[in-house]
């Protein structure tokens, strides 16, 4: 399968599969509110909700990479800015994953 | 008329003009000409230049719906890292960010993250019912376009109205 086809296909995967996830996200940001810091800890550390966290995180990242890259394709024009532009937003993005996952691991190992 | 045989050595006259159209003279003129859009192919296709097309329902949800993924895929991103980060960080850092989020200046950027997603949301499965071809007829789309924008509405309401209520 060529790079746009797959481009395609993983920007649909990601939507749907992060749809029940973000719907989740907002659930539990807007409790949060209400939670105290050492019941946010205890609430992080159990297996399904960092799996689900770290899937969420994962899925939802990805989708906004590819969308970030088809409108920096469409209108970021000349050849050497584009792909400075697409490099810089590959790594801001790849930049916060790494900042979430490893908060997450000092959270669940601290 | 010419036989099938004669087609290779072909002469038209067209007006006072003798044009050889014989298969190969043909063929090679088609060539020539495809030669163009080849060329052009190779560049990636250019989107709409928004500033002289004319807007309709249509094509303002359609930039909306990237606009509110750009915002939600920058901003929104970005703001959840920085709420993660400062857990990690400790109580301290955490009490901050709680502070920051909650506090009355941030509400209306908290408001529009919230319309930005339920709408690329709503949108977005409108773009998957595209996908698998249904509502491309253009009274479905207006329809499916109106019904994306009231189901944005909607679900910011019910989810402000859950952050108020449930204090």
């Amino acid at each position: 399968m060529g790079k746009g086809a797959t481009h395609w296909l993983v920007q649909r995967f990601t939507a749907i599969a992060i749809i029940p996830l973000t719907f989740w996200f907002i659930y539990a940001l807007i409790e949060s509110v209400s939670t105290s810091y050492e019941e946010m800890l205890n609430w992080l550390q159990q297996p399904l909700i960092l799996t689900l966290l770290i899937a969420g995180i994962v899925g939802i990242f990805w989708h906004a990479r590819l969308g970030i890259q088809v409108i920096i394709e469409d209108y970021v024009h000349g050849k050497v800015t584009q792909k400075l532009a697409l490099t810089l937003m590959n790594v801001v993005i790849l930049s916060l994953v790494a900042i979430c996952l490893v908060s997450i691991v000092i959270i669940v190992t601290g | 008329m010419v036989g099938q045989k004669d087609l290779s050595r072909l002469v038209m006259e067209i007006g006072s003009e003798k044009v050889d159209v014989s298969t190969s003279n043909v063929l090679s003129f088609i060539c020539k000409f495809n030669q163009k859009p080849v060329k052009i192919m190779e560049e990636q296709p250019t989107s709409p230049h928004l500033q002289i097309y004319r807007p309709q329902l249509t094509s303002i949800l359609s930039i909306s719906h990237r606009l509110a993924g750009l915002f939600l895929g920058t901003s929104g991103l970005l703001a959840f890292t920085f709420w993660i980060a400062s857990m990690a960080l400790g109580p301290d850092a955490y009490s901050y960010s709680v502070a920051l989020f909650t506090s009355s200046l941030m509400q209306p950027i908290l408001f529009l993250w919230t319309i930005a997603f339920y709408y690329h949301f709503s949108n977005g499965i409108r773009h998957l019912f595209w996908d698998l071809g249904w509502g491309f007829q253009l009274t479905t789309a207006y329809k499916t376009g109106y019904l994306a924008i009231t189901n944005a509405i909607i679900l910011s309401s019910l989810t402000w109205a859950y952050i108020i209520f449930s204090d």
